[in-house]
């Protein structure tokens, strides 16, 4: 009995110790729109966010336990159910209460890169989250930390402490106050992952980096409706401007939304559309832009270990003549937990009226192609792995140690 | 799809051992980062001039961050050598208050003391010559000044000893199964 107990607080003690030794640095966040492949086509089944992303539920945790990770053998006869629990199950919260959180590593070689050539960052992401369902009423957010050199378009755009430097600073993604009309009407106000196209992990990938929609730190303050039905599920945002930078000529104002339509277990397709100003581009400090993105999605899965997620955008802005971003992927799941990716992308931003000549991404196409491993190969564990080749970067090797709570 | 083994067979035991074992190599097998260039003196240059806001490296480097070897445009002519703040609130103090790099009649003081502040290397007051940059950040003091470099060993050497000790926990569930 006393073995027991010793075993127990064990496994709770050095889950939490091992992720709050490693809270000190960060940048990313998941969501797996090629869930569908199992016959989920709604995101809030596993996730807080109606849209998807971060937050599990406790039906979330079970069902990653159960068909995303890779199972060696047969369960015995005694094997006790799944646990909706965090930290691996040793600790049930209360049914109002979600709590979870992420960690990442990341390696990248780029051999191309001169000085480069080898790059580690030991915590890309170390990220808690909560929600609180009061009611009617939901509380929740998130909060980590980052540790990213001067001048990073990464976690920058959500830190909370003021460092402007390589130190360490305290982020936050996500946070909101929401109230739910029904079981599907939800109206949620704070900083939010932004509704528009496919909500993918990848977010490097240019449909995600063009519209600046990923959940790195793209999110915006502002006024969100979501709406999740058995044939759609819709949210649409008002942004007001990310006030965790300023001054205020940087904010971007505007709106992002998303439309989908669930044809049946297997087919869901979507649109798109962000519109956005700003009297200074925080990235490109071109003045009074205007920013847009409209587009259409798809998501299948013809077989049931095989998906496809695609989507392409038009792209517009001020003083710049109109472009595109586009990415196709197909995911492979070879055995239970052990994911083939392959995806193309293509990129052209549209050549600006201020520019001479086109140049790759441009007025001239970009085109990019991955290769993925993506190996769910404990609970909770993940190991990825992505060959990334791209006209203007030939060879690019990433990897990725993630566990998630 | 199917699963990898029906039943708890020594290929299926010696799999598990070689996924713990690999989770473990994998991340021994990260190397240490390098570190970057230090960002302090834009927001020196900013309270130094009572500025709008931090200007971009590149009102003296020719890169956007700047680094070491990179402080190349004219009005930073007269700054090289700047190893911290003081040098180079010193170096600004010596600065000529009539200095023009741009030959645009502006003093490049007058440049970076305007509302909004303008680029002394470029002429005129277009977008070409936007200097600020966004602050990040909520206003709350830093969390942490300048920390050393931090290596990435003893917190992967304690995830390391979480995987053996949760492997070790299944391999005693499994072994007492078996039985």
């Amino acid at each position: 009995m006393k073995k027991e107990r010793k075993s127990r607080g064990l496994s709770l003690v050095l889950p939490l110790a091992a992720f709050l030794f490693v809270l000190g640095f960060s940048q990313n966040a998941h969501a797996y729109a090629w869930m569908l492949q199992h016959g989920y086509t709604a995101c809030s089944t596993c996730h807080a966010d109606p849209s998807g992303g971060e937050l599990l539920t406790p039906y979330g945790r079970v069902t990653s336990d159960l068909i995303l990770r890779m199972h060696y053998g047969a369960p015995a006869k005694d094997d006790p159910p799944p646990s909706p629990g965090v930290f691996w199950g040793a600790w049930e919260p209360p049914e109002p209460l979600l709590v979870s959180g992420s960690y990442r590593n990341l390696y990248v070689i780029r051999p191309n890169q001169p000085g480069h050539e080898v790059a580690f960052v030991p915590v890309m992401q170390a990220d808690l989250y909560g929600q609180l369902r009061l009611g009617k009423f939901r509380l929740g957010g998130s909060l980590g930390l980052s540790k990213v050199t001067a001048g990073s378009a990464n976690a920058r755009a959500a830190q909370v402490t003021a460092g402007q430097g390589n130190e360490l600073n305290l982020i936050a993604r996500n946070y909101y106050a929401g109230y739910e009309f029904s079981s599907e009407f939800l109206l949620r106000a704070g900083r939010l992952n932004l509704p528009f196209g496919v909500r993918i992990p990848e977010h490097t990938a240019w449909v995600r980096e063009a519209t600046r929609t990923d959940r790195e730190s793209d999110q915006q303050h502002g006024l969100a409706l979501a709406y999740v039905g058995e044939h759609m599920r819709a949210e649409f945002m008002g942004i007001g401007g990310n006030f965790q930078l300023g001054p205020d000529q940087f904010r971007e104002r505007g709106y992002s939304a998303y439309v989908e339509g669930i044809a049946n277990s297997h087919l869901a397709a979507g649109i798109s559309s962000k519109v956005t100003f700003a009297e200074v581009d925080r990235l490109t400090y071109e003045a009074n832009t205007l920013r847009q993105a409209h587009g259409l999605t798809l998501r299948a899965a013809p077989f049931d270990n095989l998906s496809l997620l695609a989507e392409v955008d038009a792209l517009f802005r001020t003083n710049a003549d109109a472009g595109y971003v586009g990415f196709a992927q197909v995911n492979y799941e070879a055995i239970q937990g052990l994911h083939v990716l392959v995806t193309g992308e293509i990129l052209d931003q549209g050549l600006a009226q201020s520019a001479l000549v086109t140049s790759t991404g441009y007025g001239e196409p970009n085109l990019g192609g991955w290769l993925s491993l993506d190996w769910f190969f404990f609970k909770q564990l993940e190991f990825r792995t992505d060959l990334i080749t791209r006209t203007t970067d030939k060879f690019t090797l990433i990897g990725q140690l993630h566990f998630y709570l | 799809m199917y699963q990898l083994s029906p039943q708890r067979t020594p290929l299926a035991i010696a799999t598990r051992r070689l996924v713990l074992t690999s989770a473990w190599l994998v991340s021994l097998s990260f190397v240490p980062a390098t570190a970057s260039a230090s960002p302090s003196f834009p927001g020196a240059i900013e309270q130094y001039w009572e500025m709008a806001c931090a200007p971009k490296c590149s009102i003296c480097h020719t890169e956007n961050p700047g680094t070491a070897s990179t402080p190349d445009q004219p009005f930073a002519d007269s700054l090289t050598g700047l190893r911290k703040d003081a040098d180079l609130l010193a170096a600004l103090d010596r600065l000529d208050p009539k200095r023009d790099v741009d030959g645009d009649g502006i003093p490049d003081q007058d440049e970076l003391r305007a509302d909004p502040p303008t680029d002394p290397n470029v002429p005129g007051s277009g977008s070409e010559a936007q200097v600020c940059v966004p602050r990040y950040g909520c206003g709350a003091a830093r969390i942490a000044p300048e920390p050393p470099a931090q290596s990435p060993y003893p917190a992967l050497a304690l995830v390391g000893l979480v995987a053996a000790v949760l492997g070790r926990r299944l391999w005693t569930a499994s072994s007492a199964r078996s039985n």
